[in-house]
C-alpha cells in the first residue's frame, strides 16, 4: 500500500541518527517547557525561531518543533498533578483529581499513569492521522461559526456541572469566566470592553497569569493563612508507580479519552480543551464509583491526559494536510516552514513526501522517547513534594511572575497575578470550585464569538444553529446533558427531603 | 564571621549589577534590536518579520529580535514602542497596517502613528485580496454585483479584524458597488481563510500570503485585487478599477518605524541594512516563498507614502460613510 | 463561615449591577439579531445579580436548617480560632503578599537578579523567619539558579533594570 511504503520511507529519515538526535532535544526541551509554568511552547519555538533558520533540512526542523510542542503536553500535566497548577488550557481538568491524588500521597500513580495514558494516546492518534488524515481535514474544515458555538456550549456546560455539589457555585464561576474573557478589545465590534481607560487591559487578561493567579497563588496564599510553620506540600509519598489495579481502571478510560481527543482535537481553536472536559464528563458518567470523581479518581486523570495528547496529535492534521494552523504552536510551525520553502497544504504529501512522512514517523519516535523520559522521571517529581513549603512557595512564585511578564513584557501581568492570587484565595474561603471560572474564560471568545459570526451570518435568525447538521446533533447533546442534569439535581433534592 | 558573611553579600550585590551597567557606549549597535510585531504570530506580518530577522545578521553585527505583542488590533505592542526610549534599540515593524493608517479616522487613538513613529523603510504591501470558494457561483466581481442585484440578499465576507485593512477595502468595494456587504469579522487573517475555505461564507477578503496557499490548493478563486495596481503575486487578477469599481486602498502596509527623536544616524543605519536585505536574492526566494512582494522604500519617501495612504483611507471612510458602531 | 458568604453574596450582587448598569450605558447591547459588545456582558450582569440573590437566600435557608445549637459552635470556632489566625495574617499572609506586589513593582527598575534576590531574602526572613546564613544562600541559589534557566537557556527576555541605564 502507499502508505505504508510512506511510512517506511517516514521511519528512514526519521531514524537518521541527526533526526533522532533532534527529535530527542525536542522532547527534552518541550517536556521543560511544559514543567514550567508560564512559558508555553508557542512562546518557546518563537524563541526558538532563529536557530531553526540555521538548520537546512525542512524535516528535522520539524521534527524539533513538533518534539517540543507534545513534549510540552507532557510536562504540562506534572505542574497540574502536583502544584496544581496547570501549564495550559488543556491541563486544567487534570489539576481536579490530579492534584487530590498528589495531596493523598498517590502522586506518583498519577503522573505514571498520565504518562502512559498520553502515550498510548499519542501513538493511537498518530496511526489515526497516518490512515486517516484527508478525511479528517475535510471534516474539520465543516466546522463553521455555528457548529463551534454549539460545541463550546456543550463545553460549557460541561465545564459547570464539574463542579462539586452546588450549582449556584458552578454557575457564577461560569459568569465571572465569562466577564472576565469580554475585558479587551472586542473583536466582532471593535470596541474595548471594562478597561476603564487602563491600556494594559486593551488586550485583556491572559489565560497563564489567570489560571497561575488563581490556581497557583491562590493555593498559595492559602497555604500562608492556614498555618504557622511551614511544611513539606505533602507529607506522604506512598507508592512511585500505578498498581496494576490502577492501570486496569484506567485502560478503558484511557481509550475513551484517545478517541474523544483524537476527532474533538482536529477542530481549529479550542479543540484540546473541550476533549478534556468531554473525557472527564464522560468517565465521571461511566465510572463505577462517580463520587470518588474530584477526590482523586484515576480515571479523571487518565482520561483527560489522554484525550488533550490524542488532540495535540490530531492538531497537526490540519497543518499537514490543509495548511491551516489550529493553534499557536501549530501557526509557528506553519511560519517556519514557509520560510523554509515547504507550503503546507494538500500537496504537501505530493511535493514533499519526505517532509510529511518524516514527520510523522518522528512522532512515533518522540512518544517512544518521552515515555522512556518521563517514566523514570516520575519519582523524582514525586520527591519534589518534599521540598519545603518555605522554598516551594517562592519558587514557584518567581517562576510564575516571570511567565506573566514574558508574555507581554510589562509588569502590569505581575500585578495581575497577584490579584488573581487574591481573587483565587478568597474562592477557596468561600468554596468555590476556580475550574469552571478559568474553563469558562477560554470557552467564553469562542462562545460569543462564534455566536455573532453566526448570526451576521445568517442574517440575525437563530435557526442557523438548528438547520445545519453538526451544529443541531451538538445542541441536541447539549439538551440532552442539560435535561440529565436537571434530573440528577432534583432526584438529590428529593431524596435528602424524603 | 558575621562580617565576613555581610562583605559577601555586598559582593554579591556588587556582582549582580555589573552585567547591566557595564552597557559601554559603543557605535550602534552596540546590543541585539528589538523589533515588536503587534501582531499574532504565524500571521502575515509575524512571517515578514521572522524573514527579515533571518537575514539581518548578514548585515549588521548585531541580530533583529522579533518580538509579538498583539492585542488591541495592534495599538497595544505599537504604543510600546512609541513610548520607549529612541535609542534605535526598540523598532516598530509591521508600521503602516490598519492600526496605523486606517483606525486614527475611525477612533481616539492614544498616540498618533504620523508623528509619534519616524518612518525608516518600507518592506513591502499586502494588498487585499477579493476571494471566494472553488465551488462558489461568482467567478468575477460582476458576479457578484448582478447576484446582489437579482436576489437583493446580503453577501456573507470573511475578514480578519474589524475596520482592519481587509474589513474597510471589502466594506468599501461594497458601497461603491452598491452591494449589501456583511463583513463577519474573524482572529486574524487564518481563521477567516478557513471559514472561507470551509464554505461557510459567500466572499471574503485576505491578503495574498494567507489566500495563494488555498489557491494553490484548489479551494479558492482570486476575483479581484483592491490596490490600484495589480499585484506582483497576483499577476492574472484584474483590480476592482479594471472591472469597474472606482474604489482602491493601500492594503496593508508593512514597514520598520522607531519612534520619534530617534538619531538620525540611527535610522540611517538601519535604512541601510534593510536596502541590503530587499537587494539579497536570497531574501527575494524567501519572500516568494511567503507569497509577499519586496516593494522597497526609503525613509523620506516612505513618510510622504504614509501621509497619503493615511489621507487616502480617511478619504474614502469619510465618502462612503464607513464607521465603527 | 455564613457571614462571610453572605457579605459574598451582596457584592456579588453590586458587581452584577454594576457590570449591567456599564453594559447599558457604554455599549451597545443591540438586539437579539445582532448582538452588539454590551449583549455578553449585560447578560452576565443580570446572571451574576439573580445568581447573588439565589445564594444570599441559600445562607439564609442554611442557617435556620441549623438549629440553635450548631450556630452557637460554629461562631465559637470562629472566635477561638480567630485568636491565631490573626497572626497568621499579619505575620506570614501579608508580608507574603506584599513581598509580590512589591517584586512586581521592582523588577522593571532594579533589573531581575536584584529583584529575585531580595524577593527570596524578604520571603525567607519575613515568612519563614529563616536565619540569615540559610536565607543567603538560598536566594543567591534561587535567583542565580533562574537566571541562568531563563536567560541563558530559555533565551527568556529578563529585564536588566532601569535604575542602571
Amino acid at each position: 500500500m502507499e502508505i505504508f511504503q510512506g511510512l517506511i520511507n517516514g521511519f528512514s529519515i526519521a531514524l537518521t541518527p541527526i533526526n533522532i538526535l533532534f527529535a530527542f532535544l525536542g522532547a527534552v526541551f518541550g517536556t521543560a517547557v511544559g514543567v514550567l509554568p508560564g512559558l508555553g511552547p508557542a512562546a518557546t519555538i518563537a524563541l526558538l525561531l532563529p536557530t531553526i533558520y540555521v538548520i537546512s533540512s525542512p524535516v528535522t526542523a520539524i521534527i524539533l518543533m513538533a518534539g517540543i510542542f507534545y513534549g510540552s503536553m507532557y510536562g504540562g500535566s506534572t505542574t497540574s498533578i502536583l502544584l496544581n497548577l496547570p501549564g495550559e488550557a488543556a491541563s486544567v481538568v487534570t489539576c481536579i483529581d490530579g492534584y487530590k491524588m498528589a495531596q493523598k500521597g498517590r502522586a506518583g500513580a498519577a503522573l505514571g499513569i498520565a504518562a502512559i495514558g498520553s502515550f498510548v494516546a499519542g501513538t493511537i492518534g498518530i496511526v489515526g492521522m497516518t490512515l486517516f488524515a484527508p478525511v479528517i481535514a475535510t471534516f474539520a474544515l465543516s466546522f463553521g461559526p455555528p457548529e463551534k458555538f454549539s460545541l463550546a456550549v456543550v463545553g460549557l456546560l460541561l465545564a459547570v456541572t464539574l463542579s462539586g455539589s452546588s450549582i449556584v457555585k458552578g454557575l457564577v464561576m461560569m459568569a465571572l469566566g465569562l466577564l472576565l474573557a469580554s475585558v479587551g478589545l472586542d473583536p466582532i465590534s471593535g470596541k474595548t470592553r471594562l478597561a476603564f481607560g487602563v491600556i494594559e487591559l486593551q488586550s485583556g487578561f491572559d489565560f497563564v497569569t489567570l489560571a497561575m493567579g488563581v490556581f497557583g497563588l491562590g493555593e498559595i496564599f492559602s497555604g500562608l493563612e492556614s498555618s504557622i510553620k511551614s511544611e513539606a506540600m505533602s507529607t506522604k509519598i506512598g507508592k512511585v508507580w500505578p498498581t496494576m489495579k490502577d492501570w486496569v481502571e484506567s485502560r478503558m478510560a484511557i481509550l475513551r479519552g484517545t478517541i474523544v481527543g483524537f476527532f474533538v482535537g482536529v477542530i481549529p481553536g479550542g479543540g484540546a480543551v473541550i476533549s478534556s472536559l468531554v473525557s472527564y464528563a464522560m468517565e465521571k458518567k461511566l465510572a463505577k464509583r462517580p463520587e470518588e470523581f474530584g477526590q482523586g479518581a484515576i480515571q479523571g486523570v487518565a482520561g483527560p491526559e489522554s484525550a488533550n495528547n490524542a488532540a495535540s496529535s490530531s492538531s497537526f492534521i490540519p497543518l499537514l494536510t490543509l495548511g491551516i494552523p489550529g493553534n499557536a504552536s501549530i501557526a509557528m510551525i506553519f511560519a517556519a516552514l514557509l520560510i523554509k520553502g515547504v507550503t503546507p497544504g494538500p500537496f504537501l504529501i505530493q511535493e514533499h513526501p519526505d517532509v510529511f512522512w518524516g514527520v510523522i514517523a518522528s512522532m512515533y519516535v518522540g512518544n517512544v522517547m518521552l515515555l522512556i523520559l518521563n517514566l523514570p522521571l516520575v519519582g523524582v517529581w514525586a520527591q519534589l513534594l518534599r521540598v519545603p513549603f518555605g522554598i516551594m512557595a517562592p519558587v514557584i512564585i518567581l517562576f510564575t511572575a516571570i511567565g506573566s511578564y514574558s508574555i507581554q513584557s510589562q509588569a502590569f501581568d505581575i500585578y495581575s497575578l497577584v490579584g488573581f492570587g487574591l481573587f483565587g484565595y478568597l474562592l477557596r474561603r468561600l468554596k468555590f470550585e476556580p475550574g469552571p471560572m478559568v474553563l469558562a474564560f477560554v470557552l467564553g471568545p469562542m462562545v460569543e464569538g462564534s455566536m455573532r459570526q453566526s448570526l451576521l451570518m445568517s442574517g440575525g435568525t437563530f435557526s442557523i444553529f438548528l438547520t445545519r447538521p453538526i451544529s443541531l446533533a451538538l445542541i441536541g447533546l447539549f439538551a440532552v446533558l442539560a435535561i440529565g442534569q436537571f434530573a440528577v439535581m432534583l432526584r438529590k433534592k428529593t431524596s435528602t427531603t424524603s | 564571621m558575621k562580617r565576613l558573611f555581610a562583605l559577601m553579600v555586598a559582593a554579591f550585590f556588587v556582582f549582580a549589577a555589573l552585567p547591566v551597567a557595564s552597557m559601554a557606549q559603543d557605535a550602534y549597535p552596540a546590543k541585539p534590536i528589538t523589533a515588536v510585531v503587534p501582531m499574532a504570530a504565524g500571521g502575515s506580518s509575524d512571517l515578514l518579520a521572522r524573514a527579515v530577522e533571518k537575514f539581518w545578521t548578514k548585515y549588521s553585527k548585531q541580530p533583529l529580535v522579533v518580538v509579538n505583542k498583539p492585542g488591541g488590533g495592534g495599538v497595544v505592542g505599537t504604543e510600546g514602542v512609541v513610548r520607549s526610549k529612541p535609542d534605535g534599540y526598540t523598532l516598530y515593524l509591521g508600521y503602516g497596517s490598519g492600526h496605523d493608517v486606517v483606525m486614527p479616522s475611525l477612533q481616539k487613538m492614544p498616540y498618533d502613528p504620523l508623528k509619534d513613529l519616524i518612518a525608516v523603510a518600507r518592506l513591502s504591501i499586502h494588498s487585499v485580496v477579493i476571494v471566494t470558494g472553488a465551488n462558489s457561483p461568482f467567478n468575477s466581481v460582476k458576479d457578484i454585483i448582478a447576484w446582489s442585484k437579482k436576489e437583493g440578499k446580503p453577501v456573507t465576507t470573511a475578514v480578519s479584524v474589524k475596520a482592519g485593512a481587509v474589513d474597510i477595502a471589502l466594506t468599501a468595494f461594497g458601497k461603491a458597488a452598491g452591494v449589501n456587504i456583511v463583513t463577519v469579522p474573524f482572529q486574524g487573517g487564518a481563521e477567516a481563510t478557513t471559514a472561507l475555505a470551509g464554505g461557510h461564507l459567500m466572499i471574503g477578503g485576505g491578503h495574498p500570503s494567507e489566500i495563494i496557499p488555498h489557491i494553490k490548493a484548489g479551494r479558492f478563486k482570486a476575483l479581484a485585487v483592491v490596490t490600484p495596481e495589480r499585484d506582483a503575486t497576483l499577476p492574472n487578477v484584474p483590480t476592482l478599477k479594471e472591472e469597474g469599481i472606482n474604489v482602491y486602498t493601500w492594503g496593508s502596509i508593512k514597514g520598520l518605524a522607531a519612534p520619534a527623536g530617534t538619531p538620525k544616524e540611527v535610522v540611517g543605519y538601519l535604512e541601510g541594512t534593510v536596502k541590503k536585505i530587499c537587494d539579497d536574492p536570497e531574501f527575494k526566494t524567501t519572500m516568494n516563498n511567503l507569497f509577499q512582494p519586496i516593494m522597497y522604500q526609503g525613509s523620506e519617501d516612505f513618510a510622504k507614502f504614509m501621509k497619503q495612504a493615511t489621507a487616502d483611507y480617511a478619504k474614502l471612510i469619510k465618502d462612503l460613510d464607513i464607521k465603527i458602531e | 463561615m455564613d457571614r462571610s458568604e453572605r457579605i459574598a453574596s451582596v457584592v456579588l450582587v453590586a458587581l452584577g449591577l454594576f457590570v449591567a448598569f456599564y453594559a447599558r450605558q457604554y455599549l451597545k447591547i443591540g438586539m437579539m439579531i445582532s448582538p452588539g459588545a454590551g449583549f455578553l456582558p449585560f447578560c452576565i450582569g443580570i446572571a451574576l445579580t439573580v445568581l447573588g440573590v439565589i445564594w444570599f437566600l441559600q445562607t439564609l435557608y442554611t442557617r435556620k436548617a441549623q438549629g440553635p445549637i450548631e450556630q452557637a459552635c460554629s461562631s465559637e470556632d470562629i472566635a477561638e480560632g480567630s485568636e491565631s489566625r490573626r497572626t497568621r495574617i499579619l505575620y506570614r499572609f501579608l508580608p507574603g503578599v506584599l513581598l509580590v506586589i512589591l517584586y512586581a513593582w521592582l523588577l522593571e527598575k532594579a533589573g531581575y537578579i536584584l529583584s529575585t534576590t531580595l524577593f527570596m531574602v524578604g520571603w525567607q526572613k519575613a515568612v519563614e523567619r529563616q536565619g540569615w546564613l540559610k536565607t543567603a544562600v538560598i536566594a543567591l541559589l534561587a535567583a542565580g539558579g533562574m537566571y541562568t534557566l531563563f536567560s541563558y537557556l530559555l533565551k527568556v527576555f529578563l529585564p536588566t533594570g532601569t535604575w542602571f541605564d
